[in-house]
């Protein structure tokens, strides 16, 4: 045993398994998303197209690199656009959105917010542009509160998902402190 | 010995060229703005570019907004800018923007009394 160990050429071949090995495991570990793993956000819908080959949403890992486009699953399809429901490598927990239409030629065509997951377990993760605010919400809950003109109108969640009417000043999600959204473009 | 050899030359290749993959290698990128954002401001990537396509990314400790900028680099209390995504708190944020003309990758802080912290913004093309 002792005249194996000492023989360069399976010291060598020993080195070269175990690296690899971790590479393997690596490349394993960084193709497993939280949007699977994570139990809190299990909803998705089916979907006919194929996150990882959609220009727009594919386009958003030019911005991020991090994060995992090809995993996403489908949660909210309207006439707007779509939602989807991923994560990125450092654990995250992510939204995209697809916009259907963009308004004009040099309009934004699609857009991520990512959040913590120990912050998206309590607050989901609220994202958009004023008049246009879109979320996801773990497991368990089905409603959130849109905050306009001091009013709070319930909004449904389905598949984690909502969108808030183009009115709401902040959004709360039960469990947790109101959340202002920015209201006025600058 | 010759099947050890090929299991481990097969291991260490797969290895290697699942290092190199990533893909979808930017043709640019530009940080700017990293460090405190004061209420209300916006700051600017400092090179305007004319572009097809924008791509850009925000991480704040506090609500802000990714967004193209026209006409100013550096930090401005009312520069332009169109926003591209915007956080409701903490968070990272980012988007894609057709056919930018001397646009700058931009972040604004919309909050009328915190000053934000931006840990990376960037744009890239």
């Amino acid at each position: 045993m002792n005249s194996m160990i000492r023989s360069p050429r399976i010291v060598a071949a020993l080195v070269a398994v175990i690296a690899g090995l971790a590479l393997a495991l690596l490349l394993l570990n960084k193709n497993a998303g939280v949007a699977s793993a994570d139990p809190v956000f299990s909803g998705g819908l089916k979907s006919s197209v194929s996150p990882g080959s959609d220009t727009a949403l594919l386009g958003l890992k030019k911005a991020n690199p991090a994060l995992d486009v090809a995993g996403a699953r489908l949660v909210l399809a309207d006439s707007a656009g779509s939602l989807w429901l991923t994560s990125s490598s450092n654990g995250d927990v992510c939204v995209l959105e697809k916009i259907n239409k963009p308004d004009t030629q040099d309009a934004v065509s699609s857009r991520f917010v990512c959040k913590a997951p120990a912050e998206a377990a309590v607050e989901g993760v609220i994202g958009g542009v004023p008049g246009h605010w879109f979320g996801v919400v773990p497991d368990g809950v089905d409603t959130v509160y849109s905050g306009q003109d001091g009013r709070s109108t319930p909004v449904k969640v389905t598949t984690n998902a909502f969108r808030l009417p183009a009115e709401a000043t902040s959004v709360t999600v039960p469990g947790a402190a109101p959340a202002p959204l920015v209201t006025a473009a600058p | 010995m010759n099947r050890l050899r090929k299991l481990v030359g097969g291991l260490v290749v797969a290895g290697a060229l699942a290092a190199v993959a990533p893909s979808l290698a930017a043709a640019g990128t530009e940080h700017y703005c990293a460090g405190g954002l004061s209420a209300g401001w916006r700051c600017a990537s400092g090179n305007a570019h004319s572009v097809n396509s924008m791509y850009v990314e925000v991480v704040t400790d506090h609500t802000a907004c990714a967004a193209v900028g026209w006409g100013f680099g550096g930090y401005s209390p009312s520069g332009s800018v169109s926003l591209v995504a915007c956080t409701s708190g903490s968070g990272t944020m980012g988007g894609w923007r057709n056919a930018v003309s001397d646009g700058h990758g931009a972040v604004y802080n919309p909050n009328g009394s915190t000053t934000d912290y931006i840990y990376d913004a960037h744009a890239s093309w």
